[in-house]
């Protein structure tokens, strides 16, 4: 990435008309070890001439006879300025960079050197992306960079996590950031068909100098995406293939047996009289006392059957999935034009049954470059096809990871005759058929493109712009097969509002398009003034416009045809007389954008950079009165190593302070809606009738939610790089927050809240990237890494209000988002088995009342994130392993409360072997109460999800170039083993801790993955 | 000359920018301005008959009908809590009404108030609508006459549930006739909030409804007609106790409707909504289409939230009485467990049944109970064995010993025929009844009798309005 800008420079130098009196210096760029350097970039210090090695090292270039100096840089290495000697011929030894993180900063509308950015930016390289075995990219960014908290909500193969930057920065909306790929904005969270191995590398934007630049979307940060370009050089093919397999983890609860549960329904029985089989053909049971004894030994030969049948329903319903990936990349090109091309499959079985996600990718990404002109494009196709658990993440008997664990063991999957023992009750069973007769899939097409062009008129002047779109289609279907348990009743319909016609089976297909389009161009000037050039000003002015257009449209059809599984042609046309009337929907809506913006750039002698962004943003969004608004930003670098009272600083090898402060805003996740500031009216259906209703208040004033941030931060390099480290504290006001203001109903406004601007918050803390060399020689290095995050959250105002409880949850004046609010738990009364809860002042009742919430347990986004790598390299041998974390957080575990429940024992589900130890007489000392009490939410529920995952580790083996040269046709060759998710440290006793919400509720949890693989390169 | 031309160059840019900039910040102000495709700005959204029609079906859509047959049920006594109960309705079953969180009791103030608003609303705008002729100009009568039938019950049965007995100087609801988002409207008295629904009621009746019910395609009778606004005014009088008028609206809205008590299948089959529409005993109901309303009752996975009580069932002649197993469905072998009946199914699907807001049922034994209250003993026994006679086989006609008698027998008759439909806590509530449940129907005594005089007999307001609304007070017992 370097080198391409290093060579982009170059040509922008090198096309300056020169003056008379040059002399020509030439010379060889070698490594330390004295192999030469092709492609490095020979700059004239204080000049714009500038020349690249060749292939053997070697370079010449024509300076103005004036220059003394020439920088020489190369990806890869520390860049050095040499003194030219009368001779005018150069030697040189390049040393290696020590970080790829004092690179180069992608911001998606420029490139900064690191030197001279004066924002809190982190850059994921594609080490720590590529070959991941994860289907959706924002999951691998997890634990990566500082300030930046991913979960993953699924462990379903491509599921997207959500994704934070430095906190929540809305309460009714989200807080996802606003991702570019090579500079178009593309849709947030849908990345199941985008091939992470295409990335070169990730920025992460933070603080306001990068977020004023995107103005009105920028407030909850931007990931920029750089894919990978080809290089001048030789054509190079690269196969690499992966295989390997997904399992389940560890629980870490134990489910009764059938010998246990049949025990405990009939301790349960003793005291609530039910109709299960462990009390109904009891002989404690009193209803059975008068039977003959035959009958009861019948019902002795019941049990015991019973007893036999130990399903494990955990077994039926997950797997060992199967893995494989492919990527083939061909890259190569001339001084003129270099070009990327890839194509990929990616094949990931779940460890859920029916669920998995095949990915097909291709990208071209072609460069071109003349003396004054500079083109880049770059394109990806990508078509995904996804099958689906059913009710993923929902209490749902369908979700068949609740099954797993509500099913009863007693029951058996199959009947003696074969067929799946489907019926009223059986969880297991019926969630099993459906699996087997219900279809649920999606196809995805993307297509994401973008053009960016800078011409320079002059060696002042340049222009130009970019033009790109993100396009996306996904059609979903579900098919319902006629005749079984779930389609003839019994079952709940496949879908709310879905009628008696679903008896007859359904195909159902949903069509969602999202498009979104860019357009920027930009007119600016450079220049360089001063004795000694001291001063440089870079200057540009942006118009862009954005529009973005969503689409959906279903159709289900019923009465399906057994003979055509999976099709639309299956469906019986509906008519008055069957009752199949097909069910239609879909709707439509646009935003779009206006946007001006100048950003002027000036630096003092690289001692200090000064960075303003002004930006003004139109969006059709907002009120008319509204509509056009300003953002701004101001940044400073110190590059205190230029001082010169730090001459004398030798032990560093890097020391910048930078500080930014700006405003920007959080369209992106606008709450309100495209066009919610309307008073607006909605078609509506009752009885078959077109009916009118109401279906938003309005708010004509109606703002963004602003944020204004400021940045602090210390970038630092210790012997020779040897300690590298970057410390940035932050502090961000987010103002205006929507939220939902009640209006009572009885005013007959037919509406009882209204989202108004009034809600304030704020984020504040501290990140830290430490990297360290512990050992580095020439066979031998091992680097520690790691980067660690803590966000304090805030709410600080709420206007009028003071709180709004929300069911088991508070948002709170003086609380952090997230709030867990719920009744204390204080045990259970041993004399009476009573479930005992905490008042509001701290005394202990036995009455469950709501007057009596607290917000004691914390919340579920976590404070804390962060996550650390130890690699070494041997030789040819290296290992990497990778942990990360997220700490002092908290989530209802729902889980708990089903499984820990006597009411759905009752109700014929399975729960856990703890219940065994339910209050049964006075005197008995535990925590499971007396079924004769109801069980209720409370903080008995709430546990501390922190965690510590290992979540990769990866072993290598790259074959030496001395073997390898034998071959004449293989450059490289590597073979690795890698796992992830391999082990999880928590207390939490759900499935996964990691989640993107404050409730457990039969998540599809995380995979751990094996895999084997190895990268050839031609 | 190399100088000059970079300077020309230079000028030659920044005029190609600035006019650049000039033409596309005008352009860009109008490319912001849209508008929603797939939603109607209000102030456009009532231009025709039609669009008022599709107005008034919203709010005869929204209509909490279902609300108020649950809470009228479990609230009083026709319900006890099934083993499978999940923590459905219990607070509301054992009177611990939770107002921060809702919950049906006080929710159904948000739902007649949510209709009363789309009333309002739509009537701000009513006559923006001009009629092109006399037949869309009765069209738009009709609509506005239904609309202020609605409003009018729909504070009856807040005042019922929010303010209880009539008395009329006793703090009622606010009588809302008019939509604004920054009102905070206080509770009116019960004689103001009654006089908003007489004037609501006379208004309405003098549109040119039909006196019959109209048919709205295969949906049925779901719109008003007249002889529904007499028998909302009859429901009125009773509530009041003006005896002589309930008598006078419930015969007009017997004669207005043209329909007659079902016997037989005619009667079983409203049930299951297989009724013949042109002449069943059903005046209005709110249809249900895809929701399954019985799910109340019983979940689509089998599991039974409630079941009808022993005390109900205990008012029944089992063997005789068709009503019986038209209103339950017995389970002979898990005990006397039971169903609910009236909203198990219909062709529709499973649990998906109509809501009957009006039948011609409660017209008799309104006027029965009307005329025995005026001592018109043999008026009140004809009617009530013209009711009973059409549902019992071999039934032989009662006569009242006295006054208290007949009421007594005729309230009994409303508890059954009327079971699910929404009255049982209202009939408390009007004629100052405590809720007394058999201890078989409960799991605790303490929700086995609520005096008169207890303060739960009034829902509490929601908390939402409470916090929304300076001026609303809360009902004691609630604070």
């Amino acid at each position: 990435m370097r080198k391409l800008v290093c060579m982009f420079m170059a040509l922008l130098i090198s096309s300056t008309q020169l003056m008379a009196q040059n002399r020509t210096i030439i010379g060889k760029v070698t490594d330390e070890g004295g192999a030469p350097i092709a492609g490095a970039s020979i700059v004239a210090k204080g000049y714009q001439s500038g020349a690249t090695t060749k292939v053997d090292g070697s370079f010449s270039i024509l300076v103005p006879s004036a220059v003394k100096q020439l920088v020489i840089s190369s990806i890869g290495f520390q860049s050095q300025t040499i003194t030219i000697g009368a001779s005018g011929e150069i030697s040189v030894s390049l040393k290696p960079s020590i970080s790829d993180l004092s690179d180069v900063v992608v911001t998606g509308y420029s490139r900064v050197k690191k030197s001279e950015y004066v924002g809190a930016a982190s850059k994921i390289d594609k080490k720590a992306i590529e070959l991941v075995p994860v289907g959706s990219f924002d999951q691998i960014l997890q634990g990566r960079a500082p300030g930046l908290r991913v979960s993953a909500g699924s462990g379903q193969p491509g599921a997207a996590a959500s994704v934070q930057i430095r906190g929540p920065k809305s309460i009714s909306g989200g807080s996802t950031p606003l991702y570019i790929v090579d500079g178009v904005p593309v849709e947030a969270s849908v990345f199941q068909s985008l091939n992470p191995n295409d990335f070169e590398n990730v920025d992460v934007l933070k603080d306001a100098s990068a977020a004023a630049l995107y103005g009105s979307r920028g407030a909850s940060g931007v990931i920029v995406v750089t894919t990978k370009r080809g290089q001048k050089g030789s054509t190079k093919l690269s196969y690499r293939p992966q295989f390997g397999l997904t399992q389940p983890g560890t629980q870490r609860f134990e489910m009764m047996n059938s010998t246990e549960l049949l025990a405990f329904q009939e301790l349960l029985g003793a005291k609530v009289n039910n109709s299960l089989p462990g009390w109904r053909f009891s002989r404690r049971n009193p209803a059975n006392a008068s039977l003959s004894a035959a009958t009861l030994q019948s019902y002795d030969a019941i049990l015991d059957s019973l007893r036999n049948n130990n399903t494990n329903w955990a077994d039926v319903f997950q797997r060992q999935g199967r893995f494989q990936a492919h990527d083939l990349s061909l890259s190569g090109g001339t001084d003129r034009t270099r070009f990327f091309l890839s194509g990929s499959y990616y094949d990931e079985q779940g460890i859920g049954e029916r669920s998995d996600l095949t990915r097909y990718t291709l990208r071209s990404n072609i460069d071109h470059s003349t003396d004054k002109l500079n083109v880049q494009f770059s394109s990806t196709v990508g078509y995904s096809e996804r099958n689906f658990i059913e009710s993923e993440n929902g209490v749902a008997l369908a979700n068949p990871f609740a099954a797993a664990y509500l099913a009863v063991p007693y029951d058996p999957l199959f009947l003696p005759n074969g067929r799946v023992n489907v019926g009223a009750g059986k969880v297991g069973p019926n969630a099993y058929q459906r699996i087997r007769d219900i279809l649920r899939y999606n196809n995805q097409l993307k297509a994401t493109s973008s053009l960016n062009m800078n011409y320079d008129f002059t060696k002042n002047f340049f222009v130009g712009g970019n033009a790109g779109f993100d396009f996306r289609e996904t059609v979903s279907t579900t098919n319902l097969t006629p005749g079984t348990f779930t389609a003839v009743g019994g079952g709940t319909p496949a879908a709310s509002g879905q009628a008696f016609p679903s008896s007859t089976g359904f195909f159902s297909k949903g069509f969602s398009r999202f498009f979104q389009g860019t357009m920027r161009a930009f007119a600016g000037y450079r220049g360089v003034f001063g004795k000694n050039e001291e001063h440089k000003i870079t200057f540009t002015a942006n118009a862009e416009q954005i529009f973005q257009r969503t689409s959906s449209f279903s159709y289900t059809g019923y009465g399906i045809n057994v003979k055509l599984p999976n099709t639309p042609a299956a469906i019986t046309p509906g008519t008055v007389d069957n009752g199949l009337i097909p069910a239609v929907s879909g709707n439509k809506s646009e935003r779009k954008y206006v946007s001006f913006f100048g950003v002027l750039n000036y630096s003092f002698s690289d001692l200090y950079v000064l960075d303003f962004t002004v930006r003004r943003d139109g969006a059709s969004v907002l009120p008319e009165d509204n509509r056009f608004q300003n953002f701004w930003a101001a940044g400073f670098l110190w590059n205190t190593l230029n001082e010169k009272f730090t001459k004398n600083w030798t032990n560093f090898s890097t020391l910048r302070v930078r500080a930014s402060y700006g405003r920007s805003a959080n369209a992106e996740n606008f709450p309100f809606g495209d066009f919610g500031y309307f008073p607006l009216y909605g078609s509506g259906s009752y009885a078959g009738l077109q009916t009118l209703v109401p279906s938003t208040p309005g708010n004509p004033a109606g703002q963004w939610e602003y944020t204004d941030k400021a940045n602090l931060g210390i970038e630092f390099g210790l012997w020779k790089e040897r300690l590298y480290g970057e410390l940035n504290i932050y502090n961000e006001l987010t103002k205006n927050l929507f939220i939902s203001q009640g209006i009572p109903i009885e005013n007959g406004a037919a509406f009882s809240s209204a989202q108004v601007n009034a809600g304030a918050m704020r984020n504040r803390g501290i990140e830290l990237t430490l990297n360290y060399d512990v050992i580095r020689n020439r066979e031998f290095t091992w680097t520690l890494s790691g980067n660690f995050g803590y966000n304090q959250n805030e709410i600080t105002s709420l206007g009028q209000e003071n709180e709004f409880p929300q069911g088991t949850s508070i948002i709170r004046v003086g609380l952090p988002l997230g709030a867990h609010y719920i009744n204390k738990w204080a045990g259970v009364d041993a004399a009476t088995g009573a479930p005992l809860y905490y008042t509001k002042d701290g005394k202990v009742t036995s009455v469950y009342s709501s007057a009596d919430q607290v917000a004691e347990f914390g919340t579920f986004y976590a404070p804390w994130t962060g996550g650390f790598t130890s690699a070494f390299r041997y030789k040819g041998f290296d290992l990497s392993a990778f942990f990360n974390f997220q700490a002092k957080f908290s989530r209802f575990n729902n889980q708990d409360f089903f499984q820990l429940n006597h009411a759905f024992a009752i109700s014929g589900y399975n729960l856990r072997k703890e219940m065994l130890t339910m209050w049964d007489k006075p005197g008995d000392i535990t925590n499971i109460q007396s079924p004769l009490f109801q069980r209720q939410f409370s903080s008995k529920d709430i546990q501390d999800a922190s965690y510590l995952r290992f979540r990769n580790l990866l072993i290598g083996y790259t074959l030496p170039a001395s073997v390898l040269k034998k071959t004449k046709a293989i450059r490289g060759l590597r073979f690795y083993v890698q796992a992830q998710n391999l082990h999880t440290f928590t207390k939490w006793s759900g499935f996964d801790p990691e989640d993107n919400n404050n409730i457990a509720q039969y998540e599809y949890p995380l995979p751990r993955t094996y895999t084997v693989g190895f990268n050839l390169d031609f | 000359m190399h100088f000059k031309q970079v300077i020309m160059k230079r000028y030659k840019i920044n005029i190609i920018l600035a006019g650049f900039f000039i033409v596309s910040i005008q352009a860009c102000k109008k490319t912001v301005d849209l508008f929603p495709t797939d939603s109607i700005n209000e102030r456009s959204v009532f231009q025709s008959v039609t669009d008022l029609e599709q107005g008034l079906f919203a709010a005869l859509g929204a209509w909490p009908g279902s609300t108020n047959m649950y809470v009228n049920a479990i609230v009083a006594d026709e319900v006890k809590i099934s083993n499978e109960n999940r923590g459905q309705g219990q607070f509301e079953f054992k009177w611990q009404y939770v107002p921060a969180q809702g919950g049906s009791a006080s929710g159904s103030w948000s739902s007649y108030y949510y209709v009363v608003g789309l009333i309002n609303k739509q009537l701000a705008q009513f006559d923006k609508v001009v009629p092109t002729n006399a037949a869309e100009n009765t069209r738009k009568e009709q609509v506005r006459g239904e609309l202020l039938a609605l409003r009018a019950l729909a504070h009856l049965n807040l005042l019922m549930s929010f303010s209880g007995k009539y008395n009329p100087t006793a703090l009622g609801v606010p009588y809302t006739s008019t939509s604004d988002i920054a009102a905070r409207p206080a509770r009116q008295s019960q004689r103001e909030v009654i006089e908003g629904i007489e004037n609501d009621l006379n208004a309405a009746y003098n549109t040119p409804l039909s006196n019959a019910p109209v048919l709205t395609g295969s949906a049925g009778v779901i719109r008003i007609s007249k002889s529904v606004v007499a028998g909302i005014r009859a429901r009125v009088s009773l509530y009041k106790g003006e005896w002589t008028a309930a008598v006078a609206h419930a015969t007009d809205c017997i004669s207005k409707s043209g329909r007659s008590l079902g016997t037989g299948t005619a009667f079983t089959s409203i049930w299951t909504d297989a009724d013949v529409a042109t002449s069943s005993e059903v005046l209005w109901k709110t249809r249900f289409n895809g929701t399954g309303v019985g799910t109340l009752w019983q979940d689509n996975n089998g599991d039974v939230f409630f079941e009808p009580s022993d005390k109900l069932k205990g008012l029944f002649d089992r063997t005789s009485d068709i009503r019986f197993k038209a209103y339950f469905l017995i389970n002979p072998s898990a005990g006397d467990t039971c169903l609910v009946n009236k909203f198990f199914s219909s062709a529709r699907g499973p649990k998906i049944v109509d809501v009957k807001l009006m039948r011609i049922a409660e017209m008799y034994l309104i006027r029965a109970e009307a005329r025995a209250e005026n001592n018109d003993l043999t008026g009140a026994a004809a009617d009530y064995n013209l009711l009973r006679s059409s549902r019992i086989s071999s039934y032989v006609d009662e006569t009242f010993a006295d006054k208290n008698d007949a009421i007594s027998k005729i309230m009994n008759e409303r508890a059954r025929e009327l079971c699910f439909e929404g009255f049982r806590f209202f009939d408390h509530i009007r004629r100052g009844l405590p809720i007394a449940r058999p201890s078989s129907d409960v799991q605790s005594s303490a929700w086995q009798n609520l005096p008169a005089t207890d303060y739960r007999m009034l829902f509490p307001i929601p908390q939402s309005s409470i916090l929304a609304n300076p001026n609303m007070v809360q009902n004691p017992g609630y604070n």
